[in-house]
């Protein structure tokens, strides 16, 4: 019982949480409401996103979207993340503006031993300069898988039979910090996220400990 | 502004209450349910006290025999791989296994732990704990990191040893082990290899203290290297009990810290040594073979058919290489 209203808690704080396609308010009109964006580039494996977001609320910039993503390989699908979520502006003051993206990330990952799915939450701040062509801002952020559910297959087994399959939690927590920066034209906007990753207690870092998304997003 | 802080306000609390339902779920630190446990849990595996460690080891054959030290790859892998030469122990040797300072089923430790001399002084202490009288016989057997190890104690240390096989051993220098190293883990960027080895990272992470963690990332990112799409030409899964990966990290992060030339001495050991490389490797090949062979003076180089960089493991690498091996260990025996 404790488990299912685990994930269901997870899930609702993913669906009230923020986006990786990061906005340049400024570039956005009062009449635009939705966006369509993809990105490409590496993220713990060389992937390729979609993703749609929604204002929510008329009086501020609030939005809410899903993003799906997948890494290369020949098991397309035996990987994949969902990220739900939301983003904010919290502060805007002449060019200088600081937002907050808040998500709930679903990942899947699959290798010949073993089988996981883990449910999270990552929390990005970026504050910066943004005009109505371009930005330029930092960003830092942390990244909790706070439940992964291991199974172990046969292969994994023969290795270590007393591995046991079940809830794990808390499984990982990496510290995200980087640039982001883009121009806009008309309704379209490109995006170039970059980064490093290091593990939250600040002593290992992922085998490649680098983010690169190159984005492009249209409004409307 | 309300809104926006009744917004955050209510996706911290989730996942301030997401964090505390702990009770009942497993925890991924606790030992024994990713990994297995080590000597310092179990005290039924076998084990010898060394060196101010406590080392999963078992031994094979006649006490008095000739000493056969079998040396793992990694740093941080353990023998598992390797048993199949208790064979020699029907040849009349002694056959030592031994999972290497925090590795394996051996007792971890931390980073600062860690440094070359150490792991040279540990083996040193392995040899002296199972040599009944001075005019017992050793050879060494290194594989991977393990031949790497076993060239490094002939160079640096004065113990007698009176043969040694490597298979593979990445390099005698800094220079030419990260040469291997980044060929052997040269998968292309868009295929499942790497992806296997990179994409867990966010699922699994951990700090120096969380071993159990580290361990299990450490043991799926080397399976990796079992993908066909990896260059080392193995043609199965390789079987480990446990990767050590704070011993790996630390070693590995020495060496590139301060580097290494195990080769000064090399040339004084006129005893000749078997080099084996395999066929299918293609990081490794015959001219990496020869370059780093050339350290010693009297080398037999010989080429392991059908098989990749873990031969010793698989039945036509076992097969190809064991005769090869036997002859060469009975002619200075």
């Amino acid at each position: 019982m404790k488990k299912h209203f685990f994930l269901f808690a997870a899930l609702c704080c993913g669906t009230l949480s923020a986006n990786s396609q990061h906005l340049n308010w400024r570039a956005l009109d009062s009449t635009q409401n939705q966006s369509v964006y993809v990105l490409a580039g590496w993220d713990f494996g060389t992937h390729a996103a979609i993703g749609y977001s929604h204002k929510v609320a008329r009086k501020f910039p609030l939005w809410l979207y899903a993003e799906g993503s997948m890494p290369s390989g020949k098991n397309l699908f035996d990987d994949a993340k969902l990220k739900i979520g939301v983003q904010s502006e919290l502060v805007h003051t002449g060019m200088f503006s600081v937002s907050v993206r808040l998500n709930s990330p679903i990942r899947r990952y699959e290798n010949k031993l073993v089988r996981m799915v883990s449910f999270g939450s990552e929390v990005i701040g970026t504050a910066g300069i943004y005009g109505r062509k371009w930005h330029l801002a930092a960003e830092l952020g942390f990244d909790k898988a706070i439940a992964t559910h291991i199974k172990h297959l046969p292969e994994g087994l023969e290795i270590y039979p007393g591995a046991q399959s079940g809830w794990y939690l808390p499984t990982a927590g990496n510290l995200i910090y980087g640039i982001h920066t883009g121009f806009a034209f008309g309704k379209n906007q490109i995006s170039l996220r970059a980064g490093k990753f290091k593990n939250q207690g600040f002593d290992y870092a992922p085998f490649i400990p680098l983010y690169a998304h190159l984005g492009y997003a249209r409004a409307f | 502004m309300k809104l926006h802080f009744f917004y955050l306000a209510f996706a911290l609390t989730l996942i301030g209450f997401i964090s505390a339902c702990k009770d009942g779920e497993l925890d991924p630190n606790k030992p024994g349910l990713l990994v297995p446990l080590t000597v310092e849990h179990d005290l039924s595996l076998p084990a010898i006290e060394v060196n101010g460690t406590r080392l999963h080891a078992e031994a094979f054959g006649h006490p008095d025999s000739a000493l056969l030290i079998v040396l793992h790859g990694g740093p941080g892998s353990d023998y598992r791989y390797l048993l199949r030469c208790k064979a020699f122990a029907e040849q009349g040797y002694r056959v030592i296994f031994y999972d290497q300072r925090g590795a394996g089923l051996s007792k971890r430790h931390p980073a600062s732990d860690f440094t070359i001399n150490v792991m040279f002084d540990d083996l040193e202490a392995v040899i002296q704990y199972y040599r009944k009288s001075p005019n017992q016989k050793v050879f060494l057997l290194g594989h991977s990191w393990g031949g790497m190890l076993a060239a490094g104690f002939i160079n640096n240390k004065t113990l007698p040893i009176s043969g040694v096989i490597v298979g593979e051993p990445g390099g005698f220098t800094y220079d030419q082990m990260n040469e291997y190293v980044s060929r052997s883990r040269s998968f292309g960027l868009l295929t499942e290899a790497l992806n296997d080895a990179t994409y867990v990272d966010q699922l699994l992470s951990g700090s120096e203290d969380d071993h159990q963690i580290l361990d299990y990332k450490f043991t799926l990112w080397a399976s990796s290297g079992d993908d066909e799409e990896s260059p080392i030409g193995n043609t199965g899964p390789l079987q480990e009990w446990r990767g050590g990966y704070v011993s790996f990290n630390a070693l590995f992060g020495i060496a590139q810290r301060d580097g290494f030339d195990w080769t000064a001495n090399l040339h004084q050991y006129q005893t000749p040594v078997l080099f084996i490389y395999s066929e299918r490797n293609t990081a490794y090949g015959l001219e990496h073979a020869k370059k780093v062979a050339s350290a010693f003076p009297n080398v037999q180089l010989f080429r392991c058919a059908g098989e990749g960089h873990d031969m010793l493991s698989f039945d036509q690498g076992w097969n190809n290489c064991f005769p090869t091996m036997l002859d060469y260990l009975n002619q200075l025996k």
